[in-house]
């Protein structure tokens, strides 16, 4: 720069060192294009840079899934797309506790009530073992019970505060007892435990070994004529016991094809202050080849009051043939 | 001639056992008269239908006649 002491003849070479220096530190304000600002390059004073002039301002939007739209230019839309199960985006809440929709979303209330049904709800883990089931205990208190053995039923407790398994009591049921092979003169089944309401015996198949004899069971092995048997359970006036054994006589003839079944009952065996009474009821020839069939009833009396402990089944006449009774108590 | 033999079976509920045995004589006196008296049982029904046959022959009735008059 010139100083007030410099001639008038230096001023053209001090404003020429002045320029340059100008020229060096302006330099950064040279160039840039149409639409560029003046930014600071750095924190060096006359440190300037031209620059696009976007500094503040959004030039564009790129929207990518949920959202839609978008752009570079000119009024920019942007969106979001609808939810699904296959993609993501916006749904809409409902209250709704029964919609089966699968694009709407449950709100808070929703949700409340479904977990207020659940809270509700008896837990899976009651129950613990195979064959538990439920009962209440109070109101809306429940608890498990486990099964019971094999043939128990349901039943109410003692108390009659809760369900509970127990073996049902015997009663109306068959046991079978023995079955016996009709065979030889006579078969015998002794030991008979009075302990049955009454007795019952299924003859199968019943055959003599020869003639036209009946199928007769004898009592206790008594021998005595204290026996009357009547066919078609009436008798034509009071009778006498005439016979040393009750006589079903079903018909048979002993042919090939005659074989006899006969159903018989002794209520109240085991009584000691009666006599014993039974009955019957008979088939005879052959259940299955036959066209025609010899079908009889029998009423009983044996007159003495001993409890029957043994049963003795005999042919009318002759020996037994074939075939066999099952001897059932009934309780 | 082969003379039958002649058995008994017992059957004891109690015990399970399962007996066969001869019959005693007693039985056997027993078994002969059983005989006996189905053949005295035999005789008398065949006689009364025979009897039976007569009185329907006499009336010129069948035995389903005289069923059917007494149904």
């Amino acid at each position: 720069m010139p100083t007030n002491t410099d001639l008038v003849t230096d001023l053209p070479a001090d404003f020429e060192v002045f320029g340059q220096a100008v020229a060096t530190s302006m330099a950064d304000l040279l160039g840039g294009t149409s639409g560029q600002i003046l930014a600071k390059n750095s924190n060096t004073d006359m440190d300037f840079v031209w620059i696009a002039n976007d500094q503040g301002d959004i030039t564009g939007i790129t929207a990518t899934s949920p959202l839609t739209g978008g752009g570079t230019s000119g009024a920019i839309t942007v969106g979001i797309q609808s939810a699904s199960t296959s993609q993501a985006g916006a749904v809409q809440l409902s209250d709704s506790t029964s919609t089966t929709s699968s694009v709407l979303a449950a709100t808070p209330t929703a949700v409340k009530s479904s977990y207020d049904l659940a809270a509700a709800a008896i837990p899976k883990s009651t129950v613990t073992t195979t064959g538990d089931v439920i009962y209440a205990t109070g109101s809306s208190a429940v608890t498990r019970l486990g099964i019971g053995t094999a043939g128990q039923v349901l039943t109410v407790n003692g108390g009659a505060t809760a369900p509970s398994w127990a073996t049902p009591a015997s009663g109306g049921g068959m046991t079978l007892l023995q079955t016996v092979t009709l065979t030889g003169a006579s078969v015998t089944t002794s030991s008979i435990a009075g302990t049955y309401k009454e007795l019952r015996l299924y003859v199968r198949n019943f055959k003599p070994s020869s003639g036209d004899n009946g199928f007769n069971v004898r009592v206790n092995t008594d021998t005595a004529t204290n026996y009357i048997t009547v066919a078609g359970f009436t008798t034509t006036a009071n009778q006498a016991p005439n016979a040393t054994s009750w006589r079903f006589s079903a018909g048979q003839n002993d042919t090939a094809s005659s074989i006899s079944q006969i159903d018989i009952i002794i209520p109240d065996y085991a009584n000691t202050v009666t006599g014993k009474m039974s009955y019957g009821y008979g088939m005879t020839n052959n259940y299955t080849t036959s066209t025609n069939y010899n079908m009889r009833g029998w009423m009983n009396w044996y007159n003495q009051t001993a409890a029957i402990t043994s049963l003795t089944f005999l042919a009318e006449s002759g020996n037994l043939g074939s075939g066999s009774v099952l001897v059932y108590g009934v309780s | 001639m082969t003379k039958e033999k002649l058995t008994t079976t017992i059957y004891d509920l109690t015990t399970g056992e399962i007996t066969t045995r001869d019959l005693t004589v007693e039985e056997i006196n027993q078994y002969k008269k059983d005989q006996e008296e189905s053949n005295i049982r035999k005789q008398s029904q065949e006689s009364e239908k025979v009897n039976r046959q007569a009185i329907l022959d006499r009336l010129g009735l069948t035995a389903e006649e005289v069923a059917l008059l007494l149904k």
